[in-house]
């Protein structure tokens, strides 16, 4: 197959333009994201794993009910007895910095597409492109720009999970009924109270879906990652992909498993306590 | 005071981020090694390497990612060191792309690239096997698209005009195949390369190479990041002497092969070669 138009050479050339020339910001990037995901998975990793159960058992019992909360506490501890707590801890700190970053950047992006129709019409085209380009696509710029490890993981990991936040954000302000607004303003709310005060906590119980949503992703990308050296669970799934075993490759899924569920029905919780 | 919860976050990075720079400076005895999963010999020898430096004080990560992942990681001034680089043939053109990297030493001479079959089947050169096109289903098990072996091995199809297919997954697919077309006595080609396990534990040959695709002997050597040599001279000098014999090298393989746990069988065979080892780091 002959190639008439080569698109992929422009964004060669713009990858490579950003590479050589964003070297000091991506430097930046790389030393703070480097600190931050190590530093969580320090914490993590050197607290008592008791400690850490008990945490989110109670937060499961708190948020959830009683049935997710033993779920919790017999997922965590297959996990610890399966002898990947270390790694589980890793794809947590991973997670928890990726979806924070996502959620820093999509939810201004989302509210900005619910005021402005245009820039709704620039976010939205954006939006099913990152969706929809086969993720592993993310991991060449990711290496290009941050070399192998946690930080270019990460990166990959928030681009893929940065979408449902940005597009439920837009959705939930949306559905804000505009009589209420109108109400506000009649009672002389400026426009910044209009948005902390009557839109978002409106709007939070779509915004929480799209948090939930947000989460899921990084934990799927999070494997998908561990093929640039981002170390967790991702690792050691590839480690029995590569190697034929059979065993560690069902034990380090499994734990991906428990984590997500673990994940989804205590921020599923915080949905349903908002109604 | 509500105000400060927002600010929790930012300070909190910003303290790692100054724990992290104290622990850097402090220790620049952090060295980080590329490593291919799946490939034997890469994997056997990055784990020596650690085995021997961890005990000289050293603190070694290995970062698993691909060939070109971390070449490219390592002209970013970033991955320290790769020990798994083919030479002259299998990675020249990736080799090409990547100007910053600096080569220091060569771990193994005899390595070598190609099309295998199991003992069993009389084909014995690549020109046979468009005599026997059925009996091998028309299909070439090779591994992951994109590596050196592969755009040989699509190289040789179109040089020796072979009727075949190239079919790719990944290298473990193809050891998959291997194993249970050899259980059931079934022909089959694959692309192979030695040194590896493979060798040791099912009976194979390579198929001759009269038009030389696949050049002749290639050798394996450790890559670094280009200030490497200056950052740590003396683990520059290590890596010079750092060298494998057939016989070492195979030993290694099928330990490594067997064993559950790849680091302490890498520990294991450093005690078992403290002479070898002891001539690397100079120290006789």
């Amino acid at each position: 197959m002959n190639k008439t138009i080569d698109i992929g050479q422009y964004v060669e050339t713009a990858i490579n333009w950003l590479t050589e020339n964003g070297k000091p910001v991506f430097d930046v990037i790389k030393h703070l994201g480097n600190a931050s995901i190590m530093g969580i998975e320090w914490v993590l990793v050197h607290t008592p794993f008791y400690v850490i159960i008990l945490f989110f058992t109670l937060l499961a019992l708190w948020k959830a009910g009683k049935g997710i909360a033993v779920v919790t506490a017999a997922g965590l501890s297959l996990i610890f007895l399966m002898g990947l707590w270390k790694e589980t801890m890793e794809t947590l700190a991973l997670i928890f910095v990726s979806t924070i970053t996502a959620l820093i950047l999509s939810i201004p992006l989302g509210i900005l597409a619910a005021k402005s129709k245009i820039a709704d019409k620039i976010i939205r085209p954006l939006l099913d492109l990152m969706q929809t380009m086969p993720a592993f696509v993310y991991l060449i710029p990711a290496v290009l720009f941050f070399s192998i490890g946690k930080v270019p993981g990460a990166f990959a990991t928030i681009i893929f999970a940065m979408p449902p936040a940005v597009r439920l954000t837009t959705l939930g302000i949306e559905a804000v009924p505009k009589d209420i607004v109108e109400a506000a303003r009649a009672f002389g709310a400026t426009n910044r109270q209009i948005l902390f005060k009557v839109e978002l906590p409106l709007a939070m119980k779509t915004i929480l879906t799209g948090i939930n949503q947000t989460i899921l992703l990084s934990l799927s990308m999070v494997v998908i990652a561990g093929m640039i050296a981002a170390g967790g669970l991702g690792e050691k799934v590839l480690e029995g992909i590569n190697n034929l075993d059979i065993g560690l490759g069902f034990e380090s899924g499994l734990s991906v498993v428990i984590l997500a569920i673990i994940l989804d029905r205590i921020t599923q919780g915080f949905v349903k306590k908002k109604q | 005071m509500k105000q400060l919860k927002y600010l929790f976050f930012p300070v909190l990075m910003l303290v790692f981020a100054a724990l992290n720079s104290c622990e850097n400076i402090k220790n620049s005895k952090y060295i980080t090694i590329g490593m291919v999963d799946g490939w034997a010999e890469d994997v056997a020898m990055t784990h020596v390497a650690k085995a021997i430096l961890d005990k000289q004080g050293y603190h070694v990560i290995i970062q698993k990612a691909s060939t070109d992942m971390i070449m490219a990681s390592m002209n970013n001034e970033d991955t320290d060191l790769f020990m798994g680089v083919w030479l002259p043939y299998t990675h020249a053109k990736k080799l090409a792309k990547f100007p910053g990297l600096t080569h220091i030493g060569t771990n193994y001479n005899n390595g070598r690239i190609g099309l295998v079959v199991p003992e069993y089947v009389p084909v014995n050169s690549i020109g046979e096997l468009n005599q026997h096109q059925e009996q091998f289903s028309h299909r070439i098990i090779g591994i992951e698209k994109g590596a050196g072996l592969t755009t040989g091995t699509d190289k040789a199809i179109i040089d020796y005009k072979l009727d075949y297919q190239q079919i790719n997954s990944s290298t473990i697919a193809m050891i998959t195949e291997l194993q249970n077309a050899i259980q059931r006595k079934q022909w089959i080609v694959v692309t192979g390369w030695q040194p590896h396990w493979m060798f040791g534990k099912m009976k194979l040959k390579f198929l001759d190479d009269p038009k030389k695709i696949f050049g002749e002997a290639e050798q394996i050597k450790t890559y670094s990041r280009k200030s490497f040599v200056k950052d740590h001279p003396e683990l520059a000098k290590f890596f010079s002497r750092l060298h494998f014999d057939d016989e070492n090298m195979s030993d290694l393989l099928m330990k490594m092969e067997q064993s559950k746990n790849k680091e302490a069988t890498a520990r294991e065979w450093v005690e078992d070669h403290s002479e070898l080892v002891n001539l690397w780091l100079d120290k006789n």
